[in-house]
């Protein structure tokens, strides 16, 4: 079901301000690093906090109605707060929580009896879903006689037996290890694409008939990786704002600032076109593309991947006025996603180069040395907004739209 | 070179000494401290022992299957299992509102329930005879309206039991209920479960153990229970004398030999102790 948020907590310092809507069967992954409020919007969303102002909406239904206290013509609608239990929207963490005390099948079945389902159908349902997450010889099974990977297929296939209006995972392969988080990670895709298409469980007597709108899923993750297997959207966290949301493809390719490139594991440059070909940065560095540049005077952003930057000790081996190339002192070496990481003096950009070829050079921190970057592996556009764009919602939703916020502003 | 491999060779070994440490017992305890151990020990087990040894054993089966003995018995598991399941049914409650609670409030809370813990028996005694006695605050009010007289009664033994075996239960179900947390609770919210949903199938389950370990201290308490019941209860034969009753009298008794009273106290060991292992078995069957 359509699910539109719109939240601000306090937390000491930190407030969370984010306003957001995910429609039915989109997937919206929330990328930010630790500390940047994903947590707290999920529980907030599952009714296990209540918002110091607010309204979240599914399907039309209210869950949270918070006037903010000091707006006396906000007050006029009381404020709700509909509990937990009674909001139909699962949610699963980086742990389990299987219930200690029952089986794999009873852990599964446990939600289907909440809705009042007798204990028999429950079971026979929940031995469908243990199927479809591939454990259908663990079902009598405790959870401690389970993997960390099978308990958490079992606690997805528990949470996905509800069938609930709006899934919230929050960080659901956090806690295993490469090999299960791909597995885990696999089926989460499987189960989410299953609902784009007409819910065939009601056909194979297995839904409970009542919610034939597929749910709306929200995924918290600080990875990459479950932005771009599992997300239809993603949204980029940073200190409790949304500071950039959109289709995968653009917010992870065309990251809108340096935060979000970081996140994505990109150098992000900001600049000028100077002439068709040549893109000049304010500290005077050039960079070309072999893709078309933008017209000359658009502000653009320049990205590149780490492993693209090539560090020499020849000074004198690319002409120093050649773009894409620049002379630095490296102030750092550590280990990177793709070998070795270098950081650079007082420059925002990161290299990373296998072992060998930094052994063969014998670099190490302090020395001065050559940057270069291949131009195929640059990608240059115009620098976007640093506003959220108005969400893209394939449905209308059937309800007014919930009165949003004033646009967010950035640091 | 060689030094090297060799200093490489002892600090493996080392490592690999102190892995397996841990698993040899007594390796982590100071030897000194073994004296003060074994004393405390004696001291818990040398008085049984004694007692054992003082006993007149020829005497012992007759003093035991003794009419005065058997209702002594009867009387004492029937209060003691009346008293603990009163303490369930208000103590599980009771643990909850404070695991529950913000800090200040189950501070509190959690001194007012150890209050009986720390207060000499006698002393509750005096204030449950003050609270229900003939003219105490609610004891005259209940003789008024419904001509109930609590004090020197088997009732009154079953409340002075409470009295003081329901802090243990307390205790034990609200440490149990702070170790298993709310995270469960959570998630069975989020599935949709309503708070007896959960009470029922998630926190009792959770807190079992603890609620066992719990029910085992307040039912030896309650069997164990002298002060407070002699005092609000009194000492009738058939009605509220139970065995530490029984006990205490026939060991003052006029005329009647001290023999019967270690009797009647190998008795009550040999009860307790097989009561405590009935519970442990019970205990590891459902495994957590």
């Amino acid at each position: 079901m359509m699910v539109d948020v719109d939240l601000l907590v306090h937390r000491g310092p930190f407030t969370l301000d984010v306003s957001v809507s995910v429609a039915p069967g989109e997937t919206l992954a929330l990328l930010g690093p630790n500390g940047s409020g994903k947590s707290t919007m999920l529980a907030a969303i599952a009714g296990l906090l209540t918002p110091d102002r607010g309204t979240i909406v599914v399907g039309g239904k209210v869950l949270t109605q918070v006037a903010d206290a000091s707006d006396a013509s906000d007050a006029l609608g009381r404020n709700s707060q509909v509990p937990a239990h009674r909001r139909r929207i699962g949610l699963l963490g980086q742990d389990p929580l299987l219930f200690p005390h029952l089986s794999a099948l009873e852990n599964v079945a446990f939600g289907l009896r909440s809705q009042g389902i007798t204990a028999s159908l429950a079971r026979a349902r929940a031995r469908q879903w243990i199927e479809d997450v591939g454990l259908a010889s663990f079902a009598d099974r405790r959870p401690a006689e389970l993997s960390g990977g099978q308990q958490q297929r079992i606690a997805i296939a528990r949470v996905l037996a509800t069938e609930p209006d709006v899934l919230l995972f929050d960080e659901p392969m956090a806690a295993l290890d490469v090999q299960n988080a791909s597995l885990v990670r696999t089926l989460l895709r499987e189960r989410l694409a299953d609902r784009h298409a007409a819910r065939h469980a009601t056909a194979a007597g297995r839904g409970t008939g009542r919610s034939s709108v597929a749910p709306a899923t929200i995924v918290v993750t600080h990875n990459v990786v479950d932005a771009l297997v599992l997300a239809d959207r993603v949204a980029i966290l940073d200190r409790g704002r949304i500071i950039d949301i959109g289709v995968v493809a653009r917010v992870l390719g065309q990251p809108a600032n340096l935060f979000a490139a970081t996140l994505v594991g990109l150098n992000l440059i900001e600049g000028i076109v100077e002439t068709p070909e040549l893109v000049r940065t304010p500290d005077g560095r050039r960079f070309s593309s072999e893709n078309q540049l933008p017209p000359v005077g658009t502000e653009v952003s320049v990205v590149f991947p780490p492993s693209a930057v090539t560090v020499s000790r020849e000074a004198s081996m690319p002409a120093p006025a050649m773009p894409n190339s620049w002379r630095a002192t490296l102030e750092l070496l550590e280990p990177g996603a793709n070998g070795i990481r270098l950081t650079f003096c007082d420059d925002t950009v990161a290299a990373e180069a296998p072992p060998t070829e930094l052994l063969a050079q014998r670099l190490s921190a302090g020395d001065a040395v050559t940057a270069s970057i291949d131009p195929a592996a640059v990608t240059v556009y115009p620098r976007r907004p640093a506003v959220p764009e108005v969400p893209k919602v394939p449905e209308v939703p059937k309800v007014p739209a919930v009165p949003k916020g004033p646009g967010k502003d950035l640091p | 070179m060689t030094v090297t491999e060799t200093v490489t060779v002892t600090s493996t070994e080392t490592v690999a000494a102190i892995k397996r440490s841990p698993i040899r017992t007594g390796a982590a305890i100071p030897r000194l401290l073994y004296i003060p151990a074994v004393v405390g020990l004696a001291l818990l087990i040398l008085p049984i022992v004694g007692l054992f040894l003082r006993a007149d054993w020829p005497r012992v089966p007759a003093a035991i299957m003794s009419v005065e003995a058997q209702s002594a018995l009867g009387l004492s598991l029937q209060t003691a299992l009346s008293s603990t399941v009163l303490c369930i049914i208000v103590g599980v409650p009771l643990a909850l509102l404070i695991a529950r609670s913000g800090s200040r409030v189950a501070g509190l809370l959690r001194a007012l329930t150890t209050l009986p813990l720390v207060m000499p028996p006698l002393v509750g005694g005096i204030a449950l005879l003050y609270l229900l006695g003939r003219n105490g605050l609610v004891g005259s009010g209940l003789e008024l309206a419904f001509g109930i007289r609590i004090p020197f009664t088997t009732a009154a033994v079953v409340i002075a039991q409470s009295f003081v075996a329901l802090p243990f239960l307390v205790i034990s179900v609200e440490g149990a209920l702070r170790t298993a947390g709310t995270r469960f609770e959570t998630v069975a919210a989020t599935l949709g479960a309503g708070r007896w949903m959960v009470f029922r199938r998630v926190t009792l389950p959770l807190i079992m153990p603890g609620l066992l370990a719990g029910t085992v201290l307040c039912f030896a308490r309650a069997l164990g229970e002298f002060g407070a019941t002699a005092l609000f209860a009194g000492n009738a034969a058939g009605i509220t004398r139970t065995m530490p009753l029984a006990i205490y009298t026939a060991f003052n008794g006029a005329g009647v030999s001290q023999d019967s009273a270690i009797a009647l106290s190998l008795l009550l060991i040999v009860v307790s102790i097989v009561i405590l292992f009935l519970l442990r078995s019970w205990r590891t069957t459902p495994e957590l």
